[in-house]
């Protein structure tokens, strides 16, 4: 397989396909360690709870249906999110990840200084992640 | 089971214009969708059956 340069990530948020305008994203899938060290041992560790992040930087648009419209309904409540490494057709070698249940504390509608583009970054914490390779 | 249409043309789950219901859904935030323009729902329809003059 040959390296990958990120020309079309598929980014869905609450089901509206919004990758047209976001230009970073970083899906982070981690399962928190428990430690269960006895007596006698080293440290060892299990694997607890998914503690997912998922951060989006998104191109602030007001249009009807789009960013804004999409997003502020979105704080403070659970939603799904679905990212690929690229829009083409899922498969093994252009997953789907699908994070249910993640929570959108936060959205900064108006951001930026002069003559820079408004932006929103966006962090979804928790949910449960999925890996699929079809549609 | 309720049922939305298709309002905006970047809905992943349907194509502008259709129906989709709700188990289709099933993850999503459907009032945030509504509240967005995304969505909207349908209502049901009541039957009424009208008999007009000429058919008695």
């Amino acid at each position: 397989m040959a390296q990958l340069v990120l020309k079309n990530a598929y980014i869905t948020v609450n089901g509206v396909t919004l990758s047209d305008r976001s230009n970073s994203v970083e899906l982070n899938y981690e399962v928190e360690s428990v430690e269960v060290t006895a007596f006698g041992g080293n440290r060892s560790f299990v694997g607890g709870l998914q503690n997912n992040t998922t951060t989006i930087e998104f191109m602030q648009d007001f249009a009807a249906a789009n960013v804004e419209a999409t997003i502020f309904p979105l704080v403070g409540t659970q939603t799904t999110l679905i990212i690929a490494a690229d829009g083409g057709a899922f498969s093994t070698t252009n997953p789907k990840y699908t994070v249910t249940g993640t929570y959108l504390a936060s959205h900064t509608p108006v951001a930026g200084a002069v003559g820079e583009l408004a932006m929103t970054s966006l962090t979804f914490t928790g949910g449960t992640l999925v890996k699929t390779t079809t549609a | 089971m309720a049922s939305y249409k298709v309002l905006s043309d970047n809905f992943a789950l349907g194509k502008q214009g259709d129906t989709v219901d709700s188990e289709l859904l099933d993850g999503c935030n459907i009032s945030a969708l509504v509240d967005a323009g995304h969505l909207a729902e349908v209502s049901a329809k009541v039957s009424k059956t009208v008999t007009s003059e000429q058919e008695k």
